[in-house]
Parts: structure tokens; sequence; C-alpha cells
């Protein structure tokens, strides 16, 4: 018995030491060497900044089929809620979810820079938190904005109104106005800020072009007015201006001809080694589109569209929806003078858009300068940014007496301006047409697609919330009510 | 140390002489006392030494130097042990009583702990290694599939080197591992290192189930264990060399049900409708919505480029009747696979020391033409036991081989799927088709004009994924014997494991004329313009260590017998992964990474954890019937933070002999034994990966370009807090003898999960898109009856029958999930190189308040009775659950919110085994049923849309009232639909309706029987071999795997065993679809030879 007591003894003694020999250490082996847990805010800069390009040219291909640039080539079986409208709250989701994953890194940008006291990159950060909040507002109507980007300490994020957001989005950027301003001399991310190179007045430019955007959405909102010509007095006393000729915000890391490392517009419609993807096979031109580049002469019909396999002037191009498809081999392709190459910039706010909205809002009085001088400048921009020249521009517009394409020979200079705006804006920025058209019902015969199972003659003014806010956000988007995509309208629609 | 073992040695040979002087020798012989016949094997052995002897073959005699003092125990499985004094005799004869409890016999639990059955209070099962070995099967867990209550082995697909998944009572954490712990020769291993052991290397299988059996065995007990032990060497002091030769064929067994009847029309406009607007025959197309076939001859394709001997090109158009040929050419198309193995294996020993050599050949050719597996294994064992020292050393070291075909070059499609997109008359299996090279079966020419010619990928060196692991597992233990009521063990295991992986894809280029698409289709040469080669290289190295000290104690006072184990264990693990990957390549035929055009891509994963287990097991027993066990373990880990990484569980288990306890039952005809038992045991359960308690950036996608660096914020939010799920169970069993003859055991067990650790889907709105965190909890409840004969049940004139039967319930439930959260998806499996990160989205959920897992898909609309301001509401209840159509159109109408299909976990399952024996010959069959799950044959709906599915004609192609439907009246009424016919039976409505959407539509029964096993062995007797000395035993044989399986009429798709995604080899948790990524169900026959020298 005594040796029994002396054995556990001895053997509880030898769990302990082993006990005692298992140090902190011996378990303090859990730091990750796979991935990096800290990033200073100028490391997440160009990768956010990125995100911004890949997110403008490529999370909007079906506005392009709805803008009359594309259409769905007639090989393959398209899904008929791809044509018709009647698409689910699936569709598109990732304008939601890649939006607010991007806006997670410049809210981290916003929020470490501030902690690092790097005034220029938090302004840099809360300038991009403008952009993607306003595609968001622009596409949703309300959507989670104050209690939105805190993780699971806010699992559950209410919805913002639409409106409430704007107005807040022009608090930030004045925020950020402040902190560039602040800022001079501290600093600056340079190269790794991939669209501007540091160069702080282009951001100051560019912050004052998307309030000029977010002011035009409202042109048709009366009881804007004053707050429109409010914030018009700030911006022109800011002094800083628009973004002008040559001046894109567009972004480039260092766009190569590998894999994963290409322009993300190119990348969709090539692989490395010039192989096409399905997409090039998928999307194809419209009709629409084509016959409006025809019809005015426009140099640029070359750039956005390939002419017809086997043809060198053969341009041809189908309506959305048509059940009268006809195979790759008859119709034009997406041109190269949006598919220019691997190394492409991804252009977020290019400079034709910039002066075209200069135009509008000359034309409305809201700004100072001549109308006409913005509108061809615009165009002008738009022919050079698709690899067409300032003279080819210069004949195009001079052409007399074509209603919306000589300025002077226009009855209507909105129109034009908007007609035109929707011209250059093919591909790459269709967005932006399509919240003119929401806005203005301008180019006013963009055809609704004749798929025979449309019922609701109309584009959709807005896509539903997606289906994981209904999975897992269900009380807030709940109370949004019931959307509808031909009559929830976004606030700044009339 | 090596001078105390030798004194050691010496001293034991003192001991032992004063006892050699006195003893004498002893002969006898051992009978059955069933009908007087002689017994060979039965062990006599001197009580109280180990030294001993068995009776011959021949007539049951044995031969033994004994002192007249001591006392001789015979012992043989399914007889009554007897101890039997000599006295002054010098011939023993013994009558042996059968048997029929197995409670004398000893088990090797949890760290091969060897413990009496009849103190066991938890459900362990065993399968020897003939049950195991009947059917020669390659993979170790095979050979166990349907052979035990609560085990389930599922083979995830056919094909060489097919995975399979081991669960023990289904399953209890949604996302983490569920798969059982397993154990070789006490070194924990993983179910890849199962399935590169040799069959017959295994002595014996003893299955773990549950917690509380496993308990002692830490973090990874919450699922069970399969421990298996390897065969040691002979104790007859006789070498025994064996070499047996198994030799399978595969061949498929079941095709989907492909529809014969009409040709090829994918919804091409003009020219391809005729007067009528009906669709006719596009010799180019996959799909098969055409016009029915006439027998008449019929271009294949369009014209294609034929060069002759003077190099002039002109245009040919192949001609091909236009009918089905004879046999199915898309069956056709597979190979009979062959699989050889070859084993040797050489063992020697006596009682104190052994040696063992096994070396096994496997070669497997698959089905799919040119797919290989190889598998080399050697394995070592040696023991040496001196007095009280002794020691154990294994080794096992394996090399496998796969190669396989690595998809076309157009959309990397699996080769299964480019043969099933082929228009029913196509003669694909036959020239010139089948021919590469020609101008018919080149990629410029071959008629098909969106699926490749599925003999590229299978070509030469065209498209192949080649894997080679190398693993080897060791173990070695030392134990000593301080005092008769005290041992001390340590034993030290591991393994290291390296698998090389390389595939690669070619480049392809067209004609010129391909290129131009002459036939308008938009073919795949004008689609891609070339397709790029690419190239992937990888390598994964593992490592496991594991160091177990186990203190054994049991004394004996009066009536009471103890047992305490105290024990501790360390585990180290380690993995690290490398890839790199090329997408295009410069110069043609060179697969390598420097030959890639672009930058590289690059990847590396390291990951290390660490465990420390202390741990107690207190067996105490009274009157050898009642035993109570309590066990508890504390266990450190790594892998959670400082505050959260120690934590403790213990368990208590029981049980009580009741034919020993109460006289009453003693000596009772009927029941021989009965043994009640229970249990309790509560597990913890680390389902984390290493660095899962940090956030982390990520580069930015193609980032770094060049010198620019980018990162992004993980979508992931990690919890730093996390903590170890606990897994708490409960069971009751008991086991009785009938009729000393058979065994019955019946348990019943509640296991319930709490604190799970799930990545949550959150909005993402919060600027992430899941959250790790600690949630949810799952009841699982089962039944398992096991009813097996110990001694033949009929036993005529030398015929046996023997029967092993087993049936299971088992349901599991989700009763807590996150909040309000409904449900959480069950991802599929994360690839070789990236075990960390969970693979794409399954149909299959965590759904609270539903049946795990289970299965969500979408539905058709359909008249309900529930919400009366929902959709389709009908007060009356008449029509409710038929499905709505619109009255214009006569479709089916989709409902957008996925809802519940069923579960894809069996419910019930039932395995029998049946062995007859007559003489040397004995046929064995395995059958094994499973009911209560359904399967999404996501094939289904691929076939369906490519118009192949035989389904897709039962409606003659002709617009018909969708069955069962109703219309919805202007009041909101509903009424039969009696003849509102769909607007298109034909392409539209299989392609592009709610009926084709909706994936329930897909949803079938996964009931199945299968005859798992047949084996008819026959044993050459002796008489026979006579005149050969050397050759001892020679066994013929003919074996058969899964030769027939019975299906509900409605599954007309494939295996409902099959599973996974995208990656043919999916073992995850997201159990319960098919696709074209497993290749058809299959049926294996063939034969062999054992011979003994």
């Amino acid at each position: 018995m005594k040796t029994i007591k002396k054995a556990i003894i001895g053997v509880l003694a030898v769990g302990l030491v082993s006990l005692a020999g298992c140090s902190k250490e011996y378990f303090d082996i859990n730091n990750n060497p796979n991935q990096v847990t800290a990033a200073t805010p100028e490391l997440v800069l160009p990768s956010a900044l990125a995100s911004t390009g890949s997110y403008v040219n490529t999370n909007f291909f079906f506005l392009n089929l709805w803008m009359g640039y594309w259409n769905w080539s007639g090989n393959y079986s398209i899904n008929l809620s791809d044509k018709n409208y009647q698409f689910t709250n699936s569709y598109n989701q990732g304008i939601w979810s890649t939006g607010y994953a991007v806006l997670k890194n410049y809210d981290y940008i916003d929020k470490q820079a501030a902690t690092l006291q790097q005034p220029l990159v938090q302004a840099m950060g809360k300038v991009m938190k403008a952009v993607h909040y306003q595609y968001l507002v622009d596409t949703y109507g309300d959507v989670p904005y104050s209690q939105a980007l805190q993780g699971t300490s806010s699992i559950l994020p209410a919805y913002d109104k639409a409106q409430v957001v704007y107005d807040s989005l022009f608090m930030q950027l004045d925020m950020a106005l402040a902190l560039f301003k602040k800022g001079d001399g501290t600093f600056n991310p340079g190269p790794n800020d991939i669209m501007f190179k540091g160069d702080i007045s282009k951001w100051q430019k560019f912050a004052n072009t998307l309030k000029l955007r977010m002011l035009l959405r409202q042109s048709e909102k009366a009881d804007r007015a004053s707050f429109i010509q409010a914030q018009l007095a700030t911006i022109k006393a800011s002094g800083y201006g628009f973004l002008g000729a040559g001046e894109n915000a567009s972004v480039n890391p260092g766009y190569v001809n590998s894999s994963g490392q290409q322009n993300p517009f190119y990348g969709s419609f090539y692989q490395v080694n010039t192989q096409p993807t399905g997409t090039n096979n998928q999307y194809k031109a419209n009709g629409y589109a084509i016959a409006f580049y025809k019809n005015t002469k426009d140099a640029r019909l070359g750039a956005f569209y390939t002419p017809v396999p086997a043809t060198t002037d053969k341009f041809n191009g189908t309506l959305f929806g048509t059940t009268d498809v006809q195979v790759n081999s008859l119709v034009s392709s997406i041109g190269p003078g949006v598919l220019k190459g691997v190394d492409q910039s991804s252009p977020v706010l290019p400079s034709h858009m910039s002066l075209f909205m200069q135009a509008e809002a000359a034309q409305r009085g809201w700004i100072s300068g001549s109308a006409k001088d913005y509108y061809q400048k615009a165009i002008t921009e738009s022919f050079i940014n698709v690899g067409r020249t300032a003279a080819e521009a210069m004949a195009y517009y001079s052409q007399t007496g074509i209603n919306n394409v000589n300025f002077d020979a226009s009855a209507n200079k909105i129109e034009a301006i908007i007609q035109q705006k929707w011209a250059s804006e093919n591909s790459l920025n269709p967005f932006e047409s399509w919240s003119d058209y929401r806005r203005l019902g301008l180019p006013a015969d963009i055809p609704i697609s004749i798929e025979p199972s449309v019922t609701n003659k109309q584009i959709p003014v807005r896509l539903f919330y997606p289906q994981t806010e209904y999975s897992f956000n269900t009380t807030n988007v709940n109370a949004q009510g019931t959307i509808n995509q031909f009559t929830s309208k976004i606030f700044w629609i009339k | 140390m090596r001078k105390s073992l030798i004194g050691s040695f010496l001293l034991s040979l003192l001991f032992c002489l004063p006892s050699l002087a006195q003893e004498t020798a002893v002969t006898g012989r051992v009978t059955s006392s069933d009908d007087g016949s002689a017994l060979p094997g039965v062990s006599v052995v001197i009580k109280g030494t180990s030294r001993g002897t068995t009776t011959d073959a021949a007539g049951g005699k044995y031969q033994i130097n004994a002192s007249p003092n001591a006392t001789l125990t015979f012992s043989f499985v399914g007889f009554k042990p007897q101890d039997i004094a000599i006295g002054n005799r010098t011939t023993v004869d013994v009558v042996l009583v059968a048997d029929a409890s197995t409670l004398n016999e000893v088990v090797v639990t949890a760290f091969g702990i060897k413990t009496s059955e009849r103190q066991i209070g938890t459900s362990v099962a065993r399968v020897n290694s003939a049950l195991l070995t009947q059917a020669a099967p390659v993979n170790l867990a095979n050979g166990l599939t349907g052979k035990v209550s609560g085990l389930q082995i599922s083979t995830t697909n056919n094909g060489v080197g097919a995975p399979t998944a081991i669960t023990l009572r289904g399953s209890r954490s949604f996302l983490g591992n569920n798969q059982a712990l397993i154990v070789v020769d006490g070194v924990i291993s993983d179910a890849t290192f199962l399935a590169t052991i040799n069959p017959d290397d295994v002595a014996e299988t003893t299955i773990l189930k549950g917690p509380s059996a496993a308990a002692l065995y830490g973090s990874d007990a919450s699922n069970g264990a399969v421990i298996v032990t390897t065969k040691k060497g002979s104790a007859k002091n006789v070498p025994q060399i064996s070499y047996s030769n198994n030799t399978q064929f595969e061949s498929i067994s079941y095709m989907p049900g492909l529809q014969t009847q009409y040709s090829g029309n994918g919804g091409e406009g003009v020219p391809f409708y005729d007067r009528n607007y009906r669709r006719t025959y596009v010799p180019y197309e996959n799909q098969q919505f055409g016009q029915p076939y006439d027998g008449s001859i019929q271009p294949l394709g369009y014209g294609v480029e034929v060069r002759d001997a003077n190099g002039n090109v002109r245009l040919d158009t192949l001609k091909v009747p236009f009918a089905q040929p004879g046999k199915d050419p898309r069956r056709e198309f597979f190979n009979t696979g062959v699989t050889s193995q070859h084993n040797v294996s050489y063992r020697v020993g006596d009682g104190q020391n052994y040696f063992g050599l096994g070396l096994q050949r496997v070669d497997q050719k698959g089905v799919v033409p040119n797919d290989k597996y190889q598998r080399t294994t050697i394995s070592l064992t040696g023991g040496r036991t001196i007095d009280k020292f002794s020691s154990n050393v294994s080794v096992q070291s394996a090399y496998i081989k796969t190669d396989l075909e690595n998809g076309d070059f157009n959309q990397g499609r699996p080769v299964y799927w480019n043969v099933l997109n082929q228009q029913a008359h196509a003669p694909i299996n036959s020239y010139p088709l089948n021919d590469i090279n020609s101008p018919y079966g080149n990629v410029n020419g071959y008629y098909n004009a969106y699926y490749p010619n599925p003999y590229w990928q299978i070509t030469g060196d065209n498209s192949r994924a080649v894997s080679s692991r190398y693993t080897v597992q060791g173990s070695a233990d030392v134990s000593y014997q301080f005092k008769p009521w005290l041992n001390v063990l340590y034993r030290l295991g591991g393994q290291i494991s390296n698998t090389q992986s390389k595939s690669h894809r070619a480049e392809v280029t067209f004609s010129d004329y391909a290129l131009t698409d002459p036939w308008e289709a938009g073919n795949i040469a004008s689609s891609t313009g070339k397709a790029n080669a690419n190239v992937t290289d990888g390598t994964v190295l593992t490592t496991r260590f594991t160091g177990d000290l186990l203190v054994t104690i049991n004394p004996k006072f009066g009536d009471f017998t103890t047992k305490l184990i105290l024990g501790q264990q360390t585990r180290q693990q380690y993995l690290r992964t490398t890839q790199d990957f090329a997408t295009a390549l410069v110069v043609p035929g060179v697969y390598n990474i420097s030959n890639r055009l672009g930058n590289a891509n690059v990847f590396e994963y390291n990951s290390q954890n660490r465990l420390f287990g202390v741990f107690g097991d207190l067996t105490l027993g009274y009157k050898n019937y009642v035993f109570v066990t309590v066990t508890g373990r504390n266990d450190q880990t790594s892998l959670l933070s400082e505050a959260n990484r120690s934590f403790f569980y213990p368990s208590v288990s029981a049980s009580f002999i009741l034919t020993d306890a109460i006289p009453a039952l003693k000596n009772n005809p009927v029941l021989t034994y009965a043994k009640l038992r229970g249990s309790y045991a509560k597990v913890g359960q680390v389902n984390v990966y290493p660095y899962q308690l940090q956030n982390v950036f990520n580069p930015g996608t193609g980032f770094p370009f060049g010198g620019q660096a980018g990162y992004a914020q993980s979508s992931r939010q990690n919890d730093p807090n996390l903590k170890p799920e606990f897994t708490t169970n409960k069971e009751v069993g008991l086991e009785v003898g009938l009729f000393g003859r058979a065994n019955l055991q019946a348990v019943y067990y509640t296991t319930t999960t709490t604190n799970q650790t799930v990545p949550i889907d959150v909005s993402r709105a919060t600027g992430y898109s899941s959250a790790l965190i600690n949630a949810g909890t799952m009841v699982s409840n089962g039944v398992e009856i096991d009813l097996s004969t110990s001694r033949p049940i009929g036993s005529v004139s030398g015929f046996n029958w023997t029967i092993n039967t087993n049936f299971t319930f088992l349901q599991s439930k989700v009763t807590e999930l996150y909040q309000d959260l409904a449900r959480i998806n069950i991802p599929y499996g994360g690839n070789l190189f990236r075990p960390e990160v969970f693979g794409a989205g399954s149909d299959v959920y965590a759904a609270r308040t539903y049946t795990y897992p289970a299965l969500y898909v979408n539905d058709i609309q359909r008249v309900q009775n529930i919400d009366p301001n929902g959709i389709n509401y009908d007060a009356s209840g008449q029509f409710v659950g038929r499905p709505v159509v619109s009255a214009s159109t006569g479709y089916p109408i989709l409902d957008p919110n996925p809802k519940y299909a069923g579960t894809t976990q069996p419910k019930y399952r039932f395995g029998i085994t049946n062995t007859f024996n007559y003489k040397g010959l004995s046929l064995a069959t395995v059958i094994e049923y499973r009911g209560g799950a359904v399967i999404y044959n996501a094939l289904g709906n691929a076939l369906e849309f490519t118009g192949a599915g035989i389904r897709s004609t039962y409606g003659g192609r002709q617009n018909f009232v969708f069955p069962g439907s109703v219309i919805q009246n202007a009041d909101g009424t509903f009424s039969n639909n009696a003849n509102v016919t769909t607007k298109d039976g034909n392409l539209t409505f299989w392609t592009n309706s709610a009926y084709h959407n909706a994936g329930s539509s897909y949803v079938t029964s996964a009931d199945f029987w299968k005859l798992r096993e047949v084996s008819l062995n026959y044993k050459i007797p002796t008489s026979i071999l006579g005149y050969t000395k050397f050759i001892k035993t020679l066994t013929v044989g003919f074996t058969g795997r899964n030769l027939i399986m019975l299906r509900p009429k409605t599954n007309v798709f494939t295996d409902p065993e099959f599973s996974g995604g995208t990656n043919a080899n999916d073992v995850s948790n997201a159990v319960g679809t098919t696709t074209e990524y497993q290749t058809p169900p299959t049926r294996f026959y063939g034969f062999r030879i054992g011979v003994g020298f």
C-alpha cells in the first residue's frame, strides 16, 4: 500500500514537472507566418484604389446592355431574367458586397491615418468613401451608413435615408478638403497613390468634381435648389475648380500581361496571351449605339467596336432582348478604344465625364464659363481617351446642322450634352449614363428590351437589395418595404 | 541503461532455471462439447506464466512441459476458458464448453489500453482481419463498409484513389471536422494515411463509437475513433511466409438515364426550324433538342479539311447513321479498370519476441482511360519482451502515385462531362472520332462545336494531374512492469508525409479554317482563338509527432479490482505548402514554371500547433461484475488565446454483468449473458485553424504589381476570444448472449455539441462577409443494434452459416444558431494547399430546427395554406402542395426563396454479412441499406439542360400539361389545370423554365441497397497439398464489390453515395450533391490466390 502511494505521488510529480515544463512559450506559436496582421494606411491605399477602378469598370456590364451599348451574343442560351428586367435580389449583388468591402478598406485608411496623423492619406480615404457611398445610394437608395463598417460590434446595421447619406458625403468631402489643406507638407503617399501620384491639387479638383456630380444628380428636385446653390458657393470659394482636360481620375497600379495582373476590364475580355474569355464571347455590339455612331459619322465607332469578323469596315449589332439572335461571326465585338491593352488605366472619373458635367452646370448657369466650350472640350477628351485625335473630334462636332452633335445646331442644349455624354461613356462608365437616363430620360430613344416576356416597357430605376441583406440583416432591410425595380425611385429621381 | 537491461535479462534467466528442472512433458487433446470434434488452435498456457502452446491443426493435440503442481489454462474464441491442474497426469484431455459470451475477450481501447470486454461501459466494436479483407478491398475503409453499426463509410467518387469519408454517429460539428479519429498502432493518424495501409497487414480494427469511448484521446475524440492494430509476428516460433495476389476488374455499373431518341439542336434560329417551327437536326450541337432519329444517313458536324497524300486539301463531311448505335458509345468510352495487388508477408515470433514484414504493391488502371494509381507499402514490426521490460517498434511507409486526366482545353471540364455532351448517335468511341489526329477527331474538325473531343484530354500528355505522396509513419514504445500491478509505458509516434503534385494542360492552336467558324456556330476555335497551356506545381509537407506516457496501476483488494491509468500526451503538428502556377507558357510542351508567360503566381502557407494533455482513467471493479470508469482530461492548446487555451472535460461509464450478479440469471440456456452499460462524457474540441484569432490583411487582387505593394483587409472578421466546442454524450447499452450462439447489442445515445466555431455570414454592410464566432448547438440521437452469431447457426455435416447484422438510426438536429440567423451554409472543403480556407458554398446548410445537413434548393411555386397574406394561399386547403402554373404559358413559376428539401444524412442504415462455410469452401456476402436521406443531382440538372437526360423525353418533347398543376383563378381560388399545356415541351421547358431552374426538380431519394461484397474462397485441403512440403495453405477465391445497387426509380442519375462540388475528392461536411466531376458508378469483380509457406 505504501508503495502504491509512493508510485502515485511519483507519477503526479512527473505530471506536474511536465506541466511546468509546458511554459507559456511552448504555446505562444500562434503568430501568423502567412499573412500580415498589421498594415499601414499607405499600404492599403493602392489596393483599395485598384479595387475602385475594377469596381467602376467591371461591375456594371448589365448597364452596358440596358444603356444600348452592348447586347448578348447569339451563341449562348442566356437566362431570360438577364434580358427582361425580371431579375431577383441575387442579381449583381457584387455592387453591394464589393462596395462595402472596398469601403471597409477606405474606412481603415481614414481611421488609421487619423491615428498616425497623416492628414493627406486620411483625406484620400474620405474622398474615396464618398465615391463608393454615392454608387451605393445611386443604386439602392437608403443604405446602411452611420452604423455600417463596424463588424460584429454593429452586426445588424440600420439603414440611413439616401438624402441624409448624400448630405453627409458633402460634409465628408469638406472635411477631406480641410485635411488636404491642413496636411500641406506632411506625409504624402506619393506613388502609393496610384490615382494621382500624390498630386494633392488633383485630389482637390476630384473632390469638387464629385460634389458637382452629386449636385447634378439632384438637378430635377426643386426642393434641393437652395442646397445646390449653397454647395456651389462653397465649391467656388474653394478655388480648386474641377478636373479638366487631360485630368483623368484613373488608377493604374502597374497592370501587366500576367494572370490576375491585367487591367480588370481588359482582363474580363482576354486572358494573358490574348486568349478570349467567356465574357468576350458573350458580350457583343448593340445595334442602337452602332446606328448612332454611324449616323453621326463618329470616328469613335471603330474605337468602341470591332468590325464584323473577316471584314474591315462593316459594323453590326443587335438590340437588347432580341429573339432574332445573330452568331458572333456576324456581329461586332467590343472595340480597341476601350480594350487598348493589358496596361490601360482604369478610369474612375474620366476627364470627359468631368467636362460634360461642367458643360451641363454651365448650361444651367451653376458655374461660370461657356457650355459650348466645355461641351467641345469634353468631346475632344472623349476622342483622345479612346485613342482618337483632337482633330477627329473637331471634325466631328463641327459637322454642320447635326442635332446633338453640333452644339449650336442642337435644339436642346441639355439634351445635346447628355446625348454626347452617353456617347462617351460606352463600355467603361455606363453607370453615369444610367444615372443621367434615370434623372432626365435622356437619350430618350434608348431601346427598351425587346424580349417578348418584357411586360413593363421601362428600364429599371434601381436594383433590389441583395439576398445577403434579406438573409443576414432581415429586420432592417424589410423596414425598407417592398422594393419595385421600376417604381421604387432613388430620392433624386423626379 | 544498457547495462541494467542486460542485467535484468540475466536475472530473468536465473529465475527461470529452478522451475525448468522439475518439468515433465504433458500431452492431450482438446475437443468441443458441441459435437466432440477436435479443436485446433486452442491456446494452452501455464497459468501465471507467459509460456504456452496451441493445439495442432490436425487432431487438436498439444504437448507442453510443465511441473505437476502447475495449472493449465485452455482458452479459445467462442468457448469458455478452463483451468485444469496437472497433478500426476501426463495426459490431460479437455472438453471445452461453447460460450457465446465475448465478455472475457481482450479489447484494445484508447491508447492501446487492454481491457476485458466486461469492463467496458462504452460502445466499442471490433472487426477482425478475416471480415475486413474477405473481398480484397484496396482501401481499408472499404473493407469496413456496412459491417459495424454507427460507422458510415462513403466513397464520394469512383475512379482511382477515390477518397472515403469515415464518420461515426453522424455529425456533431457544423463546419468542423466530423470524421472519425484514426489511430494506427497507438499513433494518431489521419484518413489519408489510412488509405495507404495494406489491409492485409491489419490484425484488428477497433471502433470506438462516440466521445465516451474515445474521451481519452482528447480534442479529436468527439468524433469517435477507428483504431487499427497491425499484425505482429506469429506466436508459434515458426516463420510464416505468405503471398497473395488479388486481381480485380472494374467496370461501369450504371450510367445516368440518357435519351437515345432525339438528335442535336440547341435553339438555333433559321434554318434549324422547319415549316412547323419544329427544331431540326443541328449536326454540330451538344444540346439534344432536335428531331427524332429515323435511321437515315446524316452528316455529323460539317465540312472538315482533309489533306490527301499530295498535300491537297479538300472539304469532307462525316456521314453516320441517324440512329443510336447498338451499344451506347458514351458508356463504351470507359474502359474496364484493372487492379492488381501483390502482398507478401513474413512473420515470425514466439511468446516474447516477434518480427513482421509486409510488402504490398497495388497497380490500378481506372475506368477513365489512362487514369492510373500505384501504391507500394512496406511495413515492419518488431517487439521483444525480456522479463519486465518490453518494447515494440513499427514502421509503415508508403508511396502512392496517382495520374489522372486534368480537364479539357476549353473550359477545363472533366472527361465525364465531355462524354455526356455528345449526341446519342455520334459513334465517339470508334474511328475516326476516337482519333484526335484524324481530321474528324482533331480540335479543328471534331463535330461538336461546343465541347471538345473527350479523347483529347485522355490522350498522351495533353492533360495530366500527377501526384506522388510519400508517407512514413512509425511508432516505438517501451514499457516496464515495475510491479505486477504497476506498468509504465512511453510511446513515441510520428508521421511525415510529403506530397508532390504537378498538373498541366497542353496549348491548343486552331487552323485558320476552324477559326473562321465556317458553320457560323460560334465554335470553340472562333470563341477561344487559342487555348493557353498551363502548369501547376505544388508541395505539401506534413509532420505530426506525439508522445504518450501511460502509467497503469491495477492492484486488487478483496472483491474490488482497480485500475488507474495516468497519462500525458504531447502533440505537435506542422504543415507547409507551396504552390506555383502559370496560366500561359512560352514554348509548347515544356511544363515548367520557368517557361511561363508573365509573372509567376506563387503561394506559401505554414502552420504549426501544439497540444499538451494530461489525463487519468480510473476503473473500479467489484466482484468482476460491476465496473465503473471515470476519466478526466485537461488540454492546453496553442490554437487559442492564453485565457482560453486550457480546458478540462470528464467522463464516467459503468458496466454491470447482470448474469454474473444475479444468481437467478446464472446458467440460463437462453440468456447466456447480459451486460448493462451506460456512460456520460464531455469532450472539448478546437475547430480553429492556426492563426484564426487575429484579423489579417492579404495582398490586394493582383498585388504586388512589380514594386507596387498593396494590402486589403480580409473579408473575414476573426475573434481573439474563440473558445473550444464541447460535445456531451450520454448513452445506455445492453448486450446479451442468446442460446449460446448469438450476441445482441443495443445502444441508445444522445450527443449535444455546443459553442461551435462557425464563420457566420454577416450583412456585407458590416464591412465583412463573415465573422468567425462561437455559436450554435446541435443535438444528435441514435440507436445502434448489432446482432451476430458467435458460433454458426446452422452446422449440419460440415456446413456452417454465420450472420452479422447491424442497424443504425441517427438524426442530428440544429437546435440553435446565432441570434435569429436561420441557417449557415456548409462550404466544400478547401484545397490541399489552402486547408484553412473553405471552398465554394454548397447547397447544404446547418439550418435551425432542421435535421443536419439540410439541403436547401429553389422549388417551383406551390399552393400553401399557412400564410393567408402570402402568395398561392388556398383557404380550402384542397390544393396544398400542388404546383401553380401560369395560365398563359402553362409553365411552373420559380419560388425565389430556397426551401428545405430534406436531409442528406441517411437516417437508417442496415448491414448484413452472411458467411457460409462448407469444408474448405466459404461464401461471404455483405449487403448494406441506407435510407431516409435525399440527394441533389446537379448532374441531372446539367443533363436535362443539354437534352441528354432521359427524363426530358418522358413527355415526348411535346407540349404537355405540367403534372399535378393547378391554375389560380381571378378570384384567388385554384382549379385543376386540365388543358393549359406548356408553351414549349422541348428546349425552352428543359433549359429555361422554372422547372429547370428549381433545384427541387433534381432532388431524389438517396436510398439504396447495395451488394457491397461477395467473396467465394476455397481453401485447398492439405491432403491435396500433401505432396508439396513447402506450401502449407493455398486459397483461391473470387471477389466482387458493389455488384448490385438498387435505387428508387426516380433516381435515374447516379450513385447517391457520391458527393462533392468541382473537387472530385471532396470529403467536407457538404455532403449531398452529385455532379459530373464524379465518374459513373462502377462494380469490381476479380479473383485472388493466397499461398502460405
